[in-house]
């Protein structure tokens, strides 16, 4: 594989930016959708609590999992390098087997996972791990938090079984933004 | 991964690099053998504010759209379109063939009730032979005519997931016959359709719809769904503007069970089964009827290596009757296996190889077509090997591959393309492709005998004859396209082609014995005569105006020319003229308060220059009402600008029919 050198990158970036005109390349007016999910996996860990068993103590990392893109990946470590979840650190993981998925506190299941959900969803069953979607029917199939759009928004569901299921509770300040499903409803028709 | 053979194979582009903050980090740090920590070193580079909000906050931010990535569909070197079960619902649909008139790049013709000519980037007919449909992973064109017999395609609406669409050739990864373009219609996996679902409906040529789902759990890790449905359409328009006696009713019912046995392993199975009735009047006048019927069983099993890499085995079995007044009886039983491994062998190599085998056997009895011999059995194997390579990590990959395929008329052939992908920037791609496609013959362009009107000589007549001999169609096909998000709310998609066909089928005047040896009489075999050229565009633009308004728009330009060479035949023009050269649609999708959708949908196909087709519009409304979570009321008019056009005036033996405007209202409840 030849890797690009970042400047050679950046050239040609800057090269189709001025061939395909201003308000093409840099739209910075809105959010990256993966940077805003990011900082939603933060703020659902704070309100999350796991049984103190799930740490070995007090100040152990909180670990991530991310099945998914690697800048997916790469934007969550960049986002929370440096930060606390109470007083957990947190690591984060990029991982691509399903059957590792219970080591982890958060695991995240990205949309390009959409066909293995239902197997990555069992290895997460009965484990202590609060697992986040982004696919129609996520938590409706066992998942606890499930993203998905309104428009140019960003909204989540939640599983409460799944939760419950999984040993976790979570904030009521989570519950009453959420929308709320339970297992095995019909979904998208 | 179930349920999903199609372009999916063109391949998992990583395209990363969601911001170059992102791509830098991506390179700076490790290749990801997993699990592994990402070191924290290039924490700084991603520094962001977005960790100071709080959960509300996050909830009101706009976001980039990128509905896109997780479809790795819309990276794939190829001019793709995705018509979602949520478009099919919106649009207010009925049917299949009506769903695909959506898709930039198709051009969907109705004939008569039953009837309809789609092809993609031109050669349309009621007997097209240049596009490869498949339901779920199942193909239903049939080697009667290497065309579809649209009339018989058809699943419960709601279940469908998406309906794939690959302009131009596939013949790479489908084989023969995936020559101008493949449809994959696929449906949802059972654990997506539980609960229970009916619908019921009428309207003034819907007269009468209704059908029935129910889903549920077998154990732990399976689940079913099994569904029933009915319609019955009345008649269109006759060409005199009487009733067309065109009606028609199909039954239909299936099942599909999805299992999931752990360890990387999943199953599944389904089944349809469906029969109907078909009215016509044929070019003589007289009523005609058909009876249609056939039923099918598909086995998939997927298999996840602990190394990422995954394999499938598909079986299916695939049962057709047909019987068209005393002209034709039809029946075919085909069996096919598929098997596929997608590995890494190397690093930036991804590999998908294929094999397949299918037996078609058919028995063909009649009076007015006739087949020599009439029951006829053919084999098919076939392999395929495709390397996606990145060559630039995010930014330039190529594809290669080929296809060959052992038939038994006309004998081997393969069919290689190169697809290359430039990914310059995350909102931007570009591809470029050379691909080379075979439309092998049918056992009609073997053995049919038949005569029809003539087309060219009015008051004569045609004889047709089969030919042994006759080689395959080829294709060398030149693409380009872009696909880029414009604006956080507008996308574009965009392609051009230029196709170069040689020894195109051709029907050649030759002698034949009396009393068909003069006139009225024309004797006709079919050879390889015909070369042509068809180069186009194909754009489709969504704009997402407000959330809760969107507006996609399409516009699809076709030129098709054809060089007769020394040929006898003269109706290479008319081949030319059964394609539009301008089509344009505009699709709005709005919803309102009190859950009110209202969804509009404009038209336009110009005229066919070799047939009396004028160009017409087509304007659609939907006006939909979901009272509750469980309710769902709709009412739908079709046609509305026009009391009446014709969308293409030559079907077989039948007569021209126009398509009326028309209504119907329609109630679902969902549990």
């Amino acid at each position: 594989m030849m890797t690009v050198t970042r400047w050679t990158r950046l050239g040609i970036l800057i090269l189709a930016g001025t061939l395909l005109g201003p308000g093409v390349a840099g739209s910075e007016s809105t959010h990256d959708e993966y940077d805003v999910k990011v900082a939603f996996i933060y703020n659902f860990a704070m309100l999350t609590r796991w049984p103190d068993s799930s740490f070995s103590d007090p100040t152990a990392p909180l670990t991530l999992a991310i099945l998914g893109p690697r800048d997916f990946a790469a934007n969550a470590e960049g986002f929370f390098a440096g930060r606390r979840v109470g007083r957990h650190p947190v690591e984060v993981f990029r991982i691509s087997d399903p059957s590792e998925v219970s080591r982890y506190h958060v695991l995240f299941v990205s949309a390009a996972e959409r066909n293995r959900n239902q197997k990555i969803l069992e290895h997460a069953r009965g484990a202590r791990v609060l697992t986040i979607g982004e696919t129609e029917g996520f938590a409706s199939r066992g998942g606890s938090i499930n993203f998905y759009r309104d428009g140019k928004k960003i909204r989540f569901e939640v599983n409460r079984e799944a939760v419950r299921a999984a040993g976790l509770q979570l904030s009521s300040r989570l519950l009453r933004l959420a929308r709320l499903v339970s297992s095995h409803e019909d979904y998208g028709d | 991964m179930p349920g999903r053979i199609p372009i999916g194979r063109y391949g998992r582009m990583t395209r990363n690099c969601n911001r170059l903050r992102a791509g830098i980090l991506a390179i700076l740090l490790i290749q990801p053998i997993a699990p592994m920590v990402l070191v924290g070193s290039a924490g700084a580079l991603a520094e962001s504010d977005l960790g100071l909000l709080s959960i509300e906050d996050l909830l009101d931010l706009e976001v980039t759209s990128v509905s896109k990535r997780p479809q790795k569909l819309s990276e794939a070197p190829a001019a793709v379109t995705v018509v979602t079960g949520e478009d099919i619902r919106r649009s207010g649909v009925t049917s299949i063939p009506e769903a695909l008139r959506m898709v930039p790049g198709l051009h969907v013709a109705q004939i008569d009730g039953s009837k309809w000519a789609i092809t993609a980037r031109g050669f349309n007919s009621q007997f097209a032979n240049k596009l490869l449909v498949l339901i779920d992973g199942r193909s239903v064109y049939t080697p009667l005519f290497s065309g579809v017999f649209w009339d018989v395609q058809d699943v419960m609406l709601e279940d469908i997931d998406r309906i794939e669409v690959v302009r131009g050739p596939g013949g790479t990864l489908w084989g023969a016959n995936a020559v101008n373009g493949v449809i994959n219609i696929i449906t949802k996996p059972a654990a997506e359709t539980q609960g229970a679902l009916v619908s019921v409906g009428s309207g003034s040529i819907e007269r009468y719809f209704s059908q029935a789902r129910y889903g549920g759990r077998l154990g732990e890790n399976a689940h079913f769904r099994v569904y029933a449905k009915y319609f019955d359409r009345g008649d269109l328009a006759s060409d005199a503007g009487v009733a067309a006696n065109d009606n028609w009713s199909v039954r239909r019912g299936g099942f599909r069970m999805d299992w999931d046995a752990g360890t990387g392993d999943s199953v599944t199975f389904q089944g349809d089964y469906y029969g109907g009735d078909t009215n016509e009047i044929l070019v003589s006048g007289d009523p005609g009827e058909q009876k249609i019927s056939g039923g099918n069983l598909r086995t998939r099993w997927d298999h996840e290596f602990s190394d990422g890499s995954t394999a499938h085995l598909q079986l299916y079995y695939d049962r057709t009757q047909r019987k068209v007044s005393s002209i034709l009886l039809a029946n075919r039983d085909t069996v096919d296996l598929e098997l596929q491994h997608r590995f890494s062998p190397l690093a930036d190599h991804n590999v998908v190889l294929g094999a397949g085998y299918r037996m078609t056997a058919d028995d063909l009895s009649s009076a007015g077509v006739k087949f020599s011999p009439e029951s006829r059995t053919d084999h098919l194997v076939s392999g395929f090997l495709q390397d996606e390579i990145g060559l630039i990590e995010d930014w330039l990959s190529v594809t290669v591959g080929s296809k060959f395929e052992y038939n038994e008329y006309s004998g081997f052939e393969f069919q290689p393309s190169g697809r290359v992908l430039l990914t310059p920037h995350d909102h931007h791609s570009f591809w470029a492709a050379i691909s080379r496609a075979v439309r092998t013959p049918s056992r009609a362009d073997n053995d049919v005998t038949f005569i029809a009107p003539s087309t060219t000589s009015p008051g004569d007549f045609d004889i047709f004859n089969g030919n042994r001999s006759l080689e395959a169609d080829n294709l060398l096909a030149y693409e380009l396209g872009y696909r880029g998000q414009l604006l956080d709310s507008l996308s574009l998609d965009l392609a051009a082609y230029y196709h170069d066909y040689s020894d195109l089928r051709s029907a050649e005047v030759t002698v034949c014995s009396p009393p068909f040896s003069t006139p009225p009489f024309t004797c006709l075999v079919f050879g390889n005569e015909f070369d042509a050229a068809a180069w186009g565009v194909e754009a489709e633009s969504t704009w997402v105006a407000t959330p809760s308004w969107q507006i996609t728009g399409g516009y699809t330009y076709m030129r098709v020319d054809i060089d007769s060479r020394s040929s006898t035949d003269p109706t290479g023009f008319e081949l030319e003229g059964d394609t539009p050269r301008h089509q344009f649609h505009l699709r709005s999708r709005m919803n309102l308060p009190y859950r009110l959708e209202l969804d509009t949908t404009l038209y336009f196909v110009s005229a066919l220059k070799s047939q009396p087709v004028r160009s017409y519009t087509r304007f659609d409304l939907r006006l939909g009402w979901r009272p509750t979570d469980h309710l769902e009321l709709s009412l739908v008019g079709q046609n509305l600008f026009e009391k009446s056009h014709e969308e293409f005036a030559t079907g077989f033996f039948s007569q021209r029919t126009r398509i009326p405007r028309s209504v119907y209202g329609m109630i679902t409840f969902r549990r």
